[in-house]
């Protein structure tokens, strides 16, 4: 890649991302409904173990889930879902008219999203934590700052490769997008500790990147973290750093792939399929 | 004679847009995927509170928890899908497919048309919920003695719920006529805070205590109470608010504040249909 061509993705990617960071916040509504609407099931899950008179390490445990639920949303809606309503809104033909590849657009996102919603956890969290009253035994600082960074590369990369097929289907794509709510609150372990579901289902749901940062970071952030870990903190974050190297690839490697069949079927343009 | 036509033809209206709401809902996909689809959320739902009650509790829970928020849930099923389902089509006609201005010009009546499209919400919730029964009987120590005697009750009670949610939605869908499309978080915030404050998973006792006042003013907390009494034929639950109240009580309550319901979703939509067409944004996109 010469240099003109970096600069021209890096100021692509830039140009991509400062809408998602600069242009979300124009929108105050928009803000207070993703700093608030993650609160509504953080309450709902407290109260369930606060009537079961449960350690306040597992409220705890759930408004770290809770906050977490903001970086899955923004991937499902914000990324995986972003090129269904590009297309719908014409902007995605004007993308591919640009003269940079289609992953600068896609990293752009990634980084913008990446880079607001890492304070809106924390917000989140800290909201959660006034609320609640919880207290925090942090191990390391520094660790728990490199725990979280990982989560958020990793699963920003899945939501990377997850975006790719919306250059190919539209409805249908967006419908089993819903189904990646719910099912991933609970094999994630996002509201309970991963190894409560035991070792084998909980291998399969290391796959979403979420889950082993949520267990690395209860562990390095509670006093019954480690008591309730599924794998040692260095292996999660061994894993995590695999993850996020082997859907950066995936996402390279899908986009090409489905951006040259939505162009040879002519499904780049079409809206409301 | 003409009564009998006018409510064949208000009938027909509701029919034919419960038709459409559900060809939208389910013809993207062959009916086995649209049939896992539809169930897969609630049971992860139900899987996520089992899982939170086995790590807290351990395994020697007791029933009364598993049989007072497997209920609640259950219901709750029914109030956010009819509830979001009811204002998201404001969303989809306009925002999306561009078709509000059509059916606004049709010779139908608005009001009933949206109450059609919920039908189509109300069958999906239908399934979620039989799957989550079966389920719960599966994986869950439930043990539900409704009577004979209690299913009349709990039919009429389960029938004015329904209805209360249906004019709930109407009303954010009255709501959502003067809102950008980015409105329907507030219905998402909506279910949400129903979620929290009327005891769906957990008792209102356990909420502060300015809170609960609100909460019991809630028609689906007392549905939700009505319910969980007459299927575990038990004269109160765990849930100690409301002690005191006897389900007669309860079901007065909930036939009232639906009547009271009825006629505020008509006032409110008619003004606020009157309002968007006022400021000229029936038909608008937002696009953001």
């Amino acid at each position: 890649m010469s240099t003109d061509e970096l600069i021209k993705n890096l100021r692509g990617i830039w140009a991509r991302a400062y809408v998602r960071i600069i242009g979300v916040n124009r929108e105050p509504s928009w803000l207070i409904f993703e700093l608030f609407f993650p609160l509504l099931p953080i309450c709902a899950f407290a109260f369930v173990y606060k009537s079961m008179n449960a350690p306040s390490d597992y409220l705890g445990f759930v408004i770290l889930g809770g906050a977490m639920t903001a970086i899955w949303m923004n991937v499902l809606w914000g990324m995986a879902a972003q090129f269904f309503w590009e297309r719908e809104s014409g902007n995605l033909t004007l993308y591919m008219l640009c003269p940079m590849p289609t992953m600068a657009v896609l990293i752009g996102m990634a980084i913008g999203s990446g880079f607001s919603t890492f304070f809106r956890v924390i917000i989140t969290f800290m909201i959660g934590k006034f609320i609640f009253g919880i207290t925090l035994h942090i191990a390391s600082y520094w660790w728990l700052f490199v725990t979280f960074m990982l989560t958020i590369a990793a699963v920003f990369s899945l939501g990377m490769m997850m975006a790719s097929f919306f250059l190919l289907y539209g409805r249908d794509a967006w419908n089993i997008l819903t189904v990646f709510m719910e099912p991933v609150f609970f094999l994630s372990g996002f509201y309970f500790p991963v190894k409560t579901l035991g070792y084998p289902l909980g291998a399969i749901a290391s796959l979403i990147p979420i889950t082993l940062g949520l267990d690395a970071m209860r562990q390095l952030a509670f006093k019954l973290g480690p008591a309730t870990a599924f794998l040692p903190v260095g292996v999660e974050i061994t894993i995590l750093i695999i993850l996020t190297i082997i859907y950066l690839i995936g996402a390279k490697y899908l986009l090409n792939k489905l951006e040259y069949l939505g162009r040879r079927e002519g499904r780049l343009t079409l809206r409301w399929q | 004679m003409a009564i009998t036509a006018t409510l064949k033809r208000l009938y027909k209206i509701v029919k034919s847009s419960a038709w459409l709401g559900w060809q939208l809902e389910s013809n993207w996909a062959d009916p086995l995927i649209f049939a896992i689809i539809t169930i897969i959320r609630p049971l992860a739902q139900l899987f996520i509170i089992i899982f939170m009650f086995r790590f807290a509790l351990g395994p020697g829970a007791s029933p009364d928890f598993f049989n007072f928020f497997f209920i609640g849930n259950v219901i709750y099923l029914y109030v956010y899908n009819v509830l979001f389902g009811i204002s998201q089509v404001i969303f989809e006609d306009r925002e999306h497919y561009e078709v509000i201005k059509y059916i606004y010009i049709s010779p139908v009546n608005w009001y009933l048309y949206f109450i059609g499209r919920g039908f189509a919400r109300l069958i999906v919730a239908t399934v979620s919920c039989i799957v989550s029964i079966i389920a719960g009987a599966l994986f869950l120590p439930l043990k539900f003695n409704m009577t004979a005697a209690a299913f009349p009750a709990f039919a009429f009670s389960f029938i004015l719920g329904l209805i209360s949610i249906f004019f709930m939605g109407i009303i954010m869908c009255a709501l959502t006529l003067v809102m950008a499309r980015h409105g329907n978080m507030m219905s998402e915030s909506i279910s949400g805070i129903f979620f929290i404050s009327c005891g769906v998973i957990f008792p209102i006792s356990s909420l502060p205590l300015w809170l609960q006042g609100v909460s019991t003013a809630i028609p689906i907390s007392g549905w939700l109470e009505i319910s969980r009494r007459l299927i575990l034929n038990a004269p109160t639950t765990i849930d100690s608010v409301w002690h005191g109240v006897s389900t007669a009580d309860l079901i007065y309550r909930l036939g009232f504040s639906t009547a009271v319901l009825c006629v505020f979703s008509v006032i409110f939509f008619h003004f606020m249909s009157m309002l968007a067409r006022s400021k000229g944004i029936i038909d608008r996109t937002t696009s953001y």
